[in-house]
């Protein structure tokens, strides 16, 4: 299986340019208006996306059917995705740690890398959920149409949590629990999620003909 | 063990094509033919070889092991080569030999080093840099350093010039040296089985019409040929197709030696393979 990501990560290798231009350029920004939440969000979802690019690179080389004739099996090839997803998301965060580090040094203010570490987690634990759930549906409907998918996905929370909100809806627990006590609940929600979303993936792909 | 591959009785159903009660062999140390116009059913027949779709019915046998239990095991033995899936465009071999090296236990990189060298593939030049015939090559160069013992080839000289091709021929000739290897070559260019295959399976419209082995067929079946009006004295029973020109008739007779003794008069030449598949294919269409 570390050869199937070894695989992925070789393709995006060329891709891997313009994401760093995209990750200066959104650093740069961040020099002016300080939003450091802003930064991370972006380079973590950036970086979660990595699995979905790496499926449309191998719908070019139709891989599916090539990866069929290697001695690994479905299973191994769906595993692979969701490390390579987890991978991406951990060295996201790391990388959007040191990024805020860096900006909060030049411009000499506090660095508190505790809150750093507790609110760049809370993304990717988003970002890793958020990820749970378009691998099955790129699995079953394709990578094109999953990229509209990928929108609506998106979406749906945003409208859900801004309708809440207008209508007053407020969840007390959320003000009461500290952001670390957030952090752990969020981390087994996401396990889980994962867990039945890699069991759903596996299904789809294992019924597949190519 | 006597075949390395063992296909009974595959089925597979789609909307405008089926497979029908599919069989094939590969003996150890042959190479067969697997002929067929184009959507006749060999990349279908690969594809549930390989696994890459579920038969309705069937039994296949690699190695005298059913695929149903550890295809993945008994893949490290075979080197599969379908037209136009691969690595992505932007790999060099040495990306690709680097991904490979951890999938096969048996991968030999010296060998990988060596075949480059011998077919002059660059290295580190990203593979859609290369022709068809280069891509080729390295599909074999492939199969080689994991040892394979069994070549599951589609279509693999379509497209290709005659001296690449030829080059192509002579290391699937190399290969079976060995008497433990087989290679099953798709192919509808039949004349590059004629000068390597033992036996020749033929698949039309998802059934198999024969298979034989590539002397006997030669041997055995006969282009008659006659005038217009000498068409009558035939038994049409006797005849698997025939082409009717303006002036003389050709058909396609099985038992050459026997049809000789029928009909003493008439002219019967040799037949190639492909006119064997023409014949059946037209003689079955009226």
């Amino acid at each position: 299986m570390n050869s199937l990501i070894l695989k992925d990560f070789i393709s995006l290798k060329s891709y891997s340019k313009s994401l760093a231009i995209i990750i200066g350029f959104f650093t740069i920004i961040t020099f002016t208006n300080d939003e450091l939440s802003f930064l991370s969000g972006m380079i973590i979802l950036i970086m979660s996306m990595l699995p979905i690019t790496s499926f449309s690179y191998d719908q070019h080389a139709k891989w599916d059917l090539f990866s069929q004739t290697l001695p690994v099996s479905r299973k191994q090839l769906v595993m692979s995705k969701y490390v390579l997803g987890i991978i991406s998301i951990i060295a996201g965060a790391i990388l959007a740690i040191l990024l805020n580090v860096v900006v909060l040094l030049v411009k000499s203010l506090e660095v508190d890398v505790w809150y750093l570490f507790l609110a760049n987690s809370l993304i990717a634990l988003v970002a890793l959920l958020y990820l749970s759930i378009l691998i099955p549906l790129v699995y079953k409907f394709g990578v094109e149409k999953s990229r509209l998918l990928m929108i609506v996905v998106l979406a749906i929370p945003s409208v859900l949590a801004i309708g809440l909100s207008k209508a007053g809806v407020s969840i007390p627990v959320l003000d009461e629990i500290t952001p670390a006590i957030l952090v752990a609940i969020g981390l087994v929600l996401v396990v889980c999620v994962m867990l039945i979303s890699y069991v759903i993936s596996v299904r789809i792909y294992m019924k597949k003909d190519f | 063990m006597e075949h390395l591959l063992e296909v009974k009785d595959l089925c597979k159903t789609y909307h405008t094509f089926s497979l029908k009660h599919v069989n094939l062999t590969v003996p150890k140390g042959s190479i067969v033919g697997f002929i067929g116009e184009n959507g006749a059913g060999k990349t279908t027949t690969i594809k549930a070889i390989i696994g890459a779709i579920k038969p309705e019915q069937g039994d296949i046998q690699l190695f005298d092991q059913s695929i149903d239990n550890k295809s993945e095991k008994l893949k490290q033995d075979i080197g599969v080569v379908m037209e136009g899936s691969f690595f992505y465009d932007d790999f060099t071999p040495k990306q690709i030999a680097h991904v490979l090296s951890g999938v096969y236990a048996h991968w030999d990189q010296e060998k990988f080093d060596a075949y480059l060298k011998k077919f002059k593939l660059p290295a580190t030049k990203p593979i859609k840099e290369f022709s068809k015939g280069m891509r080729m090559k390295l599909s074999l160069i492939i199969a080689f350093s994991h040892d394979a013992k069994l070549l599951i080839l589609d279509e693999p000289t379509s497209g290709l010039d005659p001296i690449v091709r030829n080059e192509i021929l002579e290391e699937f000739l190399a290969f079976i040296q060995d008497e433990n290897h087989g290679i099953l070559i798709s192919s509808h260019i039949t004349t590059d089985l004629e000068k390597i295959a033992d036996y020749i399976t033929f698949i039309h419209n998802g059934e198999i019409v024969f298979t034989e082995e590539k002397d006997n067929l030669i041997y055995n079946y006969g282009l008659l040929k006659c005038g217009a009006s000498e068409f009558d004295q035939l038994d049409v029973t006797d005849l698997i197709g025939y082409r009717k020109g303006q002036f003389q008739i050709e058909a396609l007779v099985k038992n050459k030696a026997q049809m000789k003794k029928k009909y003493p008069d008439f002219l019967i030449d040799a037949v190639s393979i492909e006119e064997i598949m023409l014949f059946h294919v037209r003689g079955m269409n009226e």
